[in-house]
């Protein structure tokens, strides 16, 4: 009887010799395969030794190694009082035993090193193609979230030094004042950029048959974002012609670096339309996004604002400080803002409109 | 028939921490809270000065210092923004602190790191406690110089803090890729100390609204 009990139960010794073992938290899981099972995860768990690749920890993950006889294995672990809050799982890398609504499903996204999101950002600066090539065996998504996160982050920055040096030069006695509007502003620009350009280049791909995977989408639209973070830092120069070139250079090599590789797809396209289409949205959203550096955040010519006057004034040029005593701070320009996102979309559903029309017309 | 009896109370050995039991019911208000607030305070004086044994006292993780700590630095900077938008800057700066603390161990925990949420999350908002501090002093001098000057430093501090305990994480090759957001989230609360305005700057603004 108790040799079937041994049998059933595949404990370790448990070392109880040091103060430190003896305090850990003895925590009896069962093996990776049943511990799948009861997890409730989607796929089934596929094959049994997927567990533990990543690193040990403090909890002794089991693997298929184990001397299991029988069906009920159970094997002890342990795992130390401050884990004991938080069950930790191995993270792997396999899709298959990782329901999407996990934290350890999208560390898969995450597995880069620090060199190659180096070399991905070299890439996508210095476009020299290929770049959807080498990120497609392993598309992450740390880039394409932190550097658009940076770009915000250096737009909001970069335009507050701007707009003081403005303020500095144009002699004023009032101060420079910051307008948090202006980060939220640029969150939703930068954002609702990689997102909708992300999301369409995918839509357009998979309407016109050249499926394009959107993680490669969205690390190619997210790594191109790198090239504005310079930008940003170079338009602190007070010099309006120095900062058309910057956002003009920035939307070219944006665009090239967009338009060289998203190409290749429509090479085998049924319909020459698809091509159109997909290199009017790049170069379309690429505009409204240089258009919005340009004009919204680094637009600074002295206002005169009449005493009283609490609306936003449309900026016009002065010279010298003249009777007005007040620097308004630097409002975002929120009828420009609107304008600008109603023109865009108005003229990007035109083309759709256009061009699928077309497509049907030549289909049929 | 034998009879068994025995005190169920142990009053011989009380047990560290908050696992006193029936006694810490009966004690009065003041110790209570008292004894929470010695807790931050220990690590806040962790947070200053780092010790070798700091990340065991770190390890007891509670939310209440970076609430406190959150807390301060959104009424102070709140204090002396623009008067159309105090709300909106201690939102923002709520949120920041938050959300960031929260997108950055999020971070490091999908780049392979084998780190407890709450405790870094603790970590971080504990780390914030120099900037708040620059944040009080920055109250009382107008000088871009001197402020940034301040702001850098503590900026340091709180980088420099939060690495030590997060150390041992074991990231192996991606330890810039973690370490780079944590410096981004200290920079933007920084550049936000460092862009408010001090109480000399308060009346200037005042005059130039009635002008």
């Amino acid at each position: 009887m108790s040799k079937q009990y041994e049998q059933l139960l595949d404990m370790d010794e448990p070392h109880l010799d040091t103060a430190q073992s003896q305090l850990e938290f003895q925590n009896f899981v069962l093996n990776s395969a049943e511990a799948n099972l009861v997890a409730g995860q989607v796929g089934g768990g596929g094959g049994g030794g997927n567990g533990s690749s990543s690193g040990s920890g403090r909890a002794s993950a089991t693997t298929a190694g184990t001397s299991s006889m029988g069906a009920n294995n159970i094997t002890q672990t342990k795992v130390s009082a401050s884990e004991f809050m938080q069950p930790q799982q191995p993270m792997t890398n396999n899709t298959s035993t990782n329901a999407f609504w996990t934290l350890q499903f999208y560390a898969q996204f995450f597995d880069v090193d620090s060199t190659d999101v180096a070399q991905r950002i070299i890439a996508a600066v210095i476009p020299r193609g290929g770049f959807m090539d080498s990120i497609a065996s392993n598309p992450d998504l740390y880039g394409p979230f932190w550097i658009p996160t940076t770009v915000i982050f250096a737009l909001f920055v970069t335009s507050f030094i701007a707009g003081s040096i403005n303020a500095y030069f144009s002699n004023t006695s009032a101060d420079y004042v910051y307008d948090m509007a202006l980060l939220s502003f640029a969150s939703t620009a930068v954002y609702s950029y990689v997102g909708g350009t992300s999301a369409a280049l995918w839509g357009i791909g998979r309407y016109f048959g050249c499926p394009v995977k959107i993680l490669e989408v969205v690390g190619l639209v997210g790594y191109g974002m790198s090239i504005w973070v310079p930008v940003s830092l170079l338009c602190i120069l007070p010099s309006d012609i120095l900062r058309t070139v910057l956002v003009l250079v920035a939307f070219v090599l944006t665009s090239f670096l967009f338009v060289q590789n998203i190409s290749p797809f429509y090479n085998n396209a049924s319909n020459p339309a698809g091509r159109t289409v997909a290199l009017s949205v790049i170069l379309i959203a690429n505009a409204a996004l240089a258009l919005a550096f340009r004009f919204g955040f680094f637009a600074f010519v002295h206002k005169v604002n009449a005493p009283g006057d609490n609306k936003p004034v449309k900026p016009t040029p002065t010279v010298g400080g003249s009777n007005s005593s007040s620097f308004a701070a630097h409002e975002v320009p929120k009828d420009l803002a609107t304008a600008i996102a109603t023109s865009v979309f108005n003229e990007f559903a035109n083309q759709i409109m256009d061009s699928v029309e077309e497509a049907i017309t030549t289909s049929v | 028939m034998q009879s068994f009896s025995g005190n169920i109370n142990n009053a011989a050995a009380p047990l560290v921490g908050s696992g006193q039991g029936v006694d810490t019911l009966d004690e009065p208000v003041m110790d209570t809270i008292m004894r929470d607030l010695r807790s931050i305070w220990e690590k806040l004086r962790m947070v200053l000065i780092p010790r070798k044994d700091s990340k065991n006292v770190l390890r007891d993780w509670d939310l209440w210092g970076p609430l406190l700590l959150c807390l301060l630095l959104s009424l102070r900077l709140s204090l002396t923004a623009p008067e159309s938008q105090v709300a909106t800057v201690f939102t923002s700066i709520f949120v920041i602190i938050w959300g960031g603390a929260a997108i950055v161990t999020v971070n490091t925990k999908l780049l392979g790191g084998k780190l407890s949420i709450f405790q870094t999350i603790c970590v971080l908002g504990y780390c914030i406690f120099p900037l708040v501090l620059a944040s009080a002093v920055c109250l009382a001098i107008s000088s871009i110089i001197v402020r940034g000057l301040i702001v850098a430093a503590a900026f340091g501090w709180s980088v420099v803090a939060s690495m030590g305990f997060l150390n041992d994480v074991n990231l192996g090759n991606r330890k810039a890729l973690a370490v780079y957001p944590m410096c981004l989230f200290y920079f933007i609360i920084g550049w936000m100390v460092l862009i408010s305005r001090s109480v000399w700057e308060l009346g200037s603004h005042t005059n130039q609204k009635n002008a």
